[in-house]
């Protein structure tokens, strides 16, 4: 570890020639810079891409939901095999909580909602309509579609986190649909945008849109900003690293939009989304964090700085062989930044949000079984509440970021108690030729489980990553 | 204490985006309910009532959001395991929104809702007067339809489900349907 620590700071101190342009671009928090696509003709939208009617989307969700509940069954699912009577207890029995697996109940039924959410959001509707129509479709799987009782946990990781990241999805697919092209250029944008927002490209393909050929703008392409790359971590057992795991990985980091515009804000104008894949011993997804901004206002000084306060959405999903952490939440926040410099700038943010379901590994979990299913889970769940603030020095060279996240989940199911839960996340990047950078980071990971009548217990950890990337 | 909170967070940020649009009207609407319990619930609770006072806007012609207060009482089961006329009653508070399907006279919509309950088990077991308090999370889902009887008056018919969360890992909740009929006031 010394040794790469050195040979990063010989790469940086010798390379004499980082000028001009500079890694960062300003230009997404200023007015200046010409958007395209940005003002789009909404009689032009409605003509190519008129809304259609509500119980559409609403009918591709409830089919979506028996057609997998249909594939559940024929590959011999236990909890598919469903009936009049399951359909009658699940109304008597009403809402409970479920015993499945972290990655499922924390991402899997959020991936889940985002086809739902997107099957009307690519129907013409905006985010909150999507979102209730994800909940519908959420909700009708929970009654009608299992044998077990209805999840709430579930429901709210599909519905609403599901909307968090099929916005996402949203968003990045109108990056890449493009209906000027044609072609191998035009399959592969369409298999693109569709590969991660099946919803989307299941309605572009029987709606003919992903073979019309038109220059007209129809989709809103805002500014952003991405990150890949590859690299390696090394999740220490407690907080020495002679003991750990070293485990190649890939990051991908993605900022849409600005959040310091003085425009009208409207949902996910901004968002943030982090996600980091293992390839070997951690489990597959390692992280996926995303922060976006519902509504806001931004106030402008003379200096030319700005100050913002808003509404903002927030999804967490972390896993290793150490921790799990899953929540997702909606909360208040407000921000900060310098005037754009070419040298210089400052912003930070500060947000303190409700978690409305949240997941979290504790030593106790597995002893406490979800009791009609007599079935034991490895970690709590619950609501709760967070914490997030960071602050990031964007010089010419590179970037200096420093995270803090802080979960409180309150157990409503599993060994009774409250765990509390932060990371603090030191991140340095450098740029050593034109868009590649290399960098590093450091996780401090540390949480307290207070319970109710057990021991309570405390855990602290690091984690280190460095990689070699490239911006775009 | 923190569900309270919750819920009234709910409702301000709902708040925040109500003030954005300049269409909005507002509605104040009264009703009762009539309750029929399902399941275990029904096992020693029978039909029971409510009152319900809301307020809400409806943002266009389709969508409208409301926050609700409402009183429900349950009747006891003949032959329950409880003994003495206990009281069951709930103090609901609730945020919701609802679809309407048609814009005319005759308004039918779908509505979702969910809050907190307030619930108060009060009884004899033996010499001593037990009284639980409890409060959880309750969830409606449920449709109905918005009839204008005259000017800014409408006549509303609905019918919910009910799931009421007690806690996970008990084998049952309270769930059951709601009939009701009530007065909304626009303006």
């Amino acid at each position: 570890m010394r040794k790469i620590i050195l040979i990063i700071s010989f790469i940086f101190a010798v390379n004499q020639n980082i000028i001009g342009q500079y890694l960062y671009s300003s230009n997404a928090d200023t007015l200046d810079v010409q958007i395209e696509f940005n003002n789009l003709d909404l009689a032009l939208i409605n003509k190519f891409n008129p809304q259609k009617p509500l119980w559409i989307p609403v009918v591709e969700s409830v089919t979506q939901s028996f057609m997998m509940g249909a594939f559940n069954f024929v590959t011999g699912s236990e909890f598919a095999k469903i009936g009049i009577s399951t359909i009658k207890h699940n109304f008597e029995r009403g809402w409970a909580t479920d015993a499945d697996g972290f990655p499922t109940n924390m991402v899997g039924h959020p991936l889940q909602g985002t086809v739902y959410f997107n099957l009307a959001r690519s129907s013409g509707y905006n985010y909150w309509v999507s979102l209730g129509v994800a909940s519908i479709g959420s909700w009708q799987w929970e009654y009608f579609m299992e044998n077990e009782p209805p999840s709430l946990n579930d429901q709210i990781m599909t519905s609403y986190g599901g909307s968090l990241i099929g916005e996402v999805f949203f968003k990045l697919s109108n990056l890449i649909i493009d209906e000027s092209t044609v072609g191998t250029e035009r399959f592969f944008r369409e298999l693109g945008a569709g590969i991660f927002n099946p919803g989307r490209l299941f309605n572009r393909l029987i709606y003919g849109r992903a073979s019309r050929v038109t220059n007209s703008q129809l989709y809103k392409k805002d500014h952003y900003f991405g990150e890949i790359a590859f690299g390696g971590n090394y999740i220490a057992e407690g907080t020495d690293f002679e003991s750990g795991e070293k485990n190649p990985m890939l990051t991908f980091d993605f900022t849409y939009g600005r959040l310091f515009k003085n425009s009208k804000i409207k949902p996910f104008d901004f968002f943030r989304l982090r996600t980091a894949i293992n390839f070997k011993k951690q489990p597959l997804i390692g992280q996926l964090n995303l922060y976006n901004i519902f509504v806001g206002n931004v106030i402008s000084y003379e200096n030319k700085s700005r100050f913002l306060y808003g509404v903002l959405g927030y999804f967490d999903y972390l896993e290793n062989n150490v921790y799990q952490i899953g929540a997702t939440g909606i909360g208040l926040g407000i921000g900060y930044r310098t005037q754009p410099q070419k040298n210089i700038q400052f912003i930070g943010t500060l947000n303190v949000g409700s978690i409305l379901m949240g997941g979290a590994n504790s030593d106790y979990a597995a002893d406490n079984n979800v009791d009609f299913l007599d079935s034991a889970r490895t970690y709590n769940m619950g609501p709760g509440a967070l914490l997030k603030a960071e602050a990031l020095l964007k010089f010419s060279f590179g970037s200096f970021y420093l995270g803090y996240n802080f979960w409180w989940i309150h157990t409503w199911d599993g060994a009774p108690g409250d765990e509390l839960i932060g990371m603090l996340a030191p991140k340095f990047r450098v740029r050593v030729y034109e868009n590649w950078f290399i960098g590093s980071e450091y996780l401090y990971y540390h949480r307290r489980g207070k319970y109710a009548d057990l021991e309570n217990r405390s855990f602290k950890n690091n984690e280190v990553r460095i990689f070699i990337g490239y911006a775009f | 204490m923190k569900k309270i909170i919750y819920i009234i967070s709910l409702f301000l940020i709902t708040n925040l985006f109500a003030q954005e649009n300049d269409s909005t009207k507002s509605v104040i609407s009264v009703s009762a309910r009539a309750l029929t319990p399902i399941g275990i619930f029904a096992e020693n609770w029978n039909t029971g009532s409510a009152f319900y006072l809301g307020y809400g806007w409806i943002y266009s012609k389709e969508w409208g959001v409301q926050f609700q207060i409402g009183y429900n009482k349950y009747r006891l089961k003949t032959g329950s395991q409880y003994s003495e006329s206990p009281k069951l009653s709930m103090l609901a508070f609730q945020i919701g929104g609802r679809h309407y399907f048609l814009d005319g006279i005759f308004k039918p919509y779908v509505i979702v809702l969910s809050g907190v309950n307030y619930i108060r088990l009060f009884y004899k077991s033996g010499d001593a007067l037990i009284d639980e308090r409890e409060t959880h999370m309750n969830f409606q889902i449920g449709t109905g339809f918005d009839f204008y009887i005259i000017n800014n008056f409408q006549l509303e018919i609905s019918a919910l489900y009910n799931s009421h969360l007690i806690n996970p890992s008990i084998p049952y909740n309270l769930t059951g349907f709601e009939y009701g009929m009530g007065i909304n006031w626009m303006f």
